[in-house]
């Protein structure tokens, strides 16, 4: 988080020392201190600032594939007479435990193909999920594990 | 070109609303409806507003499409949540064909009944 705020500041410095503090200027300004942040690093190997971006990068790439998936085989159902596919509520483990990270994991969800999150248990473990297309227990909780909360939960935690 | 993008979009995002719109009426209970409706609708937005920002390209419109895209992508979850709760909650049936069913029905932690 501090070094987010070193980024913030070498952006406004780079906008200074041009004498001209504009969008553009501020944002080639986050850029460099990116570049600065993510190369200059006291251990071996990637610097966690540049993973840290790295993974939000992977994760809104996941959700915008997600949508567009979702929406596709949406429409393969809604087109194709009949509707083919046995609906089901699961219970999902969650391994999100603060209320940001619920949150987010609900919403991410219901983004996903097929799934829309209920409910949330009392005890905030078991996210209950309406899958909308027919897949087995296991399947479903590999799909949520490894392409929703793995990611989300790297970038925050 | 910058048309054709323009058009591009706009017909995507039209085409996102007929989806939630058709879904709607040919899928068989609440749940599976409000999915269609939930995500369709955001992508049909996204589109119609994506069109919206390449046709008037400026600074301020650029960033009051940002802002709504981020808030309506925030909004459409929530909202199809909580009614698709409710009506589990009010006892809406499920679709005879659904096969398991993990969440055992509660009653309503009111006394009073939701419908008089």
């Amino acid at each position: 988080m501090s070094t987010f705020l070193w980024n913030l500041v070498l952006a406004f410095l780079w906008a200074v020392m041009l004498d001209d503090i504009t969008p553009t200027n501020l944002a080639i300004g986050f850029g460099v201190g990116l570049l600065l942040l993510g190369f200059s690093t006291s251990q071996h190997g990637a610097s966690p600032y540049a993973m840290k971006w790295l993974c939000v990068g992977h994760l809104l790439a996941l959700i915008l594939w997600n949508v567009l998936s979702a929406n596709w085989r949406l429409a393969h159902e809604i087109m194709t007479p009949g509707v083919n596919n046995q609906p089901a509520i699961y219970a999902y483990e969650m391994e999100a435990r603060t209320d940001m990270e619920v949150t987010l994991l609900a919403l991410i969800v219901t983004f996903s193909p097929g799934t829309m999150g209920l409910e949330v248990s009392p005890d905030g473990r078991l996210l209950y999920v309406h899958v909308m297309f027919t897949t087995t227990r296991e399947r479903f909780t590999r799909d949520i594990r490894e392409h929703v909360e793995r990611p989300l939960l790297k970038v925050l935690r | 070109m910058r048309e054709y993008i323009t058009a591009f979009f706009l017909v995507f995002g039209t085409l996102g609303m007929l989806l939630a719109g058709l879904g709607m009426v040919r899928l068989p209970d609440l749940f599976m409806r409000m999915q269609a409706t939930a995500k369709a609708a955001t992508i049909g937005l996204g589109g119609l507003l994506g069109g919206a920002m390449v046709a008037m390209w400026s600074r301020s419109v650029v960033a009051l499409v940002l802002l709504t895209l981020i808030f309506t992508f925030a909004i459409i979850p929530v909202a199809a949540q909580l009614i698709a709760r409710a009506a589990f909650r009010m006892g809406v049936p499920l679709w005879e064909r659904t096969r398991e069913n993990d969440l055992i029905r509660k009653k309503p932690s009111r006394t009073r009944p939701f419908i008089d």
